[in-house]
């Protein structure tokens, strides 16, 4: 007798929710059921599930709209935040006002209802897609809009204390944090032992322009249009994906917004939310300081290269089998857009 | 020489299968974003296998000039081919790393030859970029 492969995954997913279910439970320390269920879209990292949660008595005594992020295969790489920090991360957020979603837990790997290692979040209505937010006609009139909340969101995270979270990511000591974020792009292009000479050129341009050293500020790490959560009428509703945060010059998250890839602000020949400035004017509005012009472009410059690196080891950790999987290993070819974009970047200065 | 179908044909039916009979059969939403990455990822192979051997040949040209190298026979099995470029574009990076083209007429070149190379690989990966 053959068990279609439809009836084993009905299997393990209940066997998820109810192993969910017993979490809540023991976590709240109430009576705990999962009444709604739904599996979502995940990342390249991370499966996800929405599920509706209903918590009998106790401080959490209600109905709660929750996400389960679950951490595929290998977990998170050495180069992102243990689970536990990015809940410590989320917490600090929270709590400090930005809009990130609310934290429940952090589910440990070794947890006894073998759910596998990952978060549990808020679920925050709405959309994160970058795709529809820019062409559903549904957020035409927030999209003006949206830009310049991301600047202040922004500004508003690198306003939280650097020892708010301790033990994040940080420049060694004696290095600013430009240098250090060069110095790790270009270790990572190393590592991956395949020639680049766009890229290669990118870092001869990178090196002499390098900006002074300032102080370091909690920076998001992967701050953009595709880690937002957007409501047709309200607009910026929730930062997500906090597994890359890090101390660094605030020009890494105020560029990594603006680069063609992500499709956040207008390119030439190609429209996004709108113009540049107006993200760096929402930023400077809350932040008080805005970037020089011409570190902008040496910022850019360095997100473009940043991009193309991670694009090469994301591709790496599906080459060396320690996660097969085809999104990782499609990455791969998205190198050459962003080389494309480094020419055109090294051609214009 | 392989009969008809071709590899590239072979890939095309495969695609059309995907794409007209399976994806709509998908329920879980999940499945059909990595389904439709899947299908992407045909489309690339389709539009590279054909030409790869044609553009590493070119590569190899260009990189014979650009770097002022001797003009030994060019291999014949494709692999050798394949890995003749990769060593040469180590070279390219290395003459890049020393400084050779920080400025001056041969940095206009690299620019131009890079230019062509990943414009070239951009058909393969993406021609709508």
């Amino acid at each position: 007798m053959g068990v279609s492969p439809g009836a084993a995954v009905e299997r393990s997913e209940d066997r998820l929710r109810e192993g969910l279910e017993r979490f809540i439970a023991r976590r709240s320390g109430a009576p705990a059921a999962v009444v709604g269920w739904a599996r979502l879209p995940g990342g390249t990292l991370r499966d996800a599930w929405g599920l509706d949660a209903r918590i009998d008595a106790g401080p959490l005594a209600g109905s709660h709209r929750l996400v389960y992020l679950q951490d595929r295969g290998a977990g998170p790489l050495e180069s992102r935040l243990r689970r536990e920090d990015e809940f410590r991360v989320l917490s600090v957020m929270h709590a400090a006002g930005v809009r990130a979603p609310r934290p429940y837990w952090h589910v440990p790997r070794d947890d006894p209802e073998g759910l596998g290692s990952g978060l549990i979040l808020e679920r925050v209505d709405g959309e994160a897609v970058g795709r529809r937010i820019l062409e559903d006609p549904a957020f035409e009139a927030v999209r003006p809009r949206v830009l310049e909340q991301m600047g202040e969101e922004l500004a508003k995270i690198h306003a939280v204390p650097c020892d708010a979270v301790p033990g994040l990511p940080a420049p060694p000591e004696g290095k600013g944090a430009a240098e250090a974020g060069l110095d790790d792009v270009e270790r990572t292009l190393r590592e991956v032992e395949e020639p680049h000479p766009a890229l290669e050129l990118a870092l001869r341009w990178l090196r002499p322009r390098m900006p002074p050293p300032r102080p370091p500020v909690v920076s998001h790490g992967d701050y953009r249009l595709g880690n937002v959560v957007v409501h047709p009428s309200e607009g910026l509703r929730a930062v997500l994906d906090w597994e890359l945060v890090h101390l660094a010059d605030p020009g890494e998250d105020l560029a990594w917004v603006c680069i063609r890839f992500w499709q956040g602000v207008d390119q030439p020949g190609r429209r996004g939310l709108g113009p540049k400035q107006r993200f760096l004017d929402g930023y400077a509005k809350v932040a008080g300081w805005r970037l020089a012009p011409e570190m902008i472009v040496y910022w850019e410059m360095f997100a473009n290269l940043r991009w193309a690196v991670i694009t090469l080891r994301q591709a790496r950790r599906h080459l060396t089998g320690r996660e097969r999987s085809l999104e990782l290993a499609s990455i791969g070819r998205r190198c050459a857009e962003v080389e494309w974009e480094l020419l055109r970047l090294i051609r214009a200065t | 020489m392989q009969d008809r179908p071709t590899a590239v044909e072979l890939i095309e039916a495969v695609r059309d299968f995907l794409a007209g009979e399976v994806v709509p059969a998908l329920a879980d939403r999940s499945l059909r974003y990595r389904m439709r990455i899947a299908l992407h990822v045909l489309g690339i192979v389709a539009r590279e296998v054909p030409n790869e051997e044609t553009r590493l040949r070119a590569e190899r040209e260009a990189l014979l000039t650009l770097l002022d190298l001797r003009r030994p026979a060019p291999p014949c099995d494709p692999r050798l081919l394949h890995g003749w470029v990769l060593e040469a574009n180590r070279v390219l990076c290395e003459r890049i790393r020393d400084g050779a083209a920080d400025a001056g007429p041969w940095r206009e070149r690299v620019l131009a030859h890079l230019q062509q190379i990943v414009e070239e690989k951009l058909q393969g990966s993406n021609p709508d970029f």
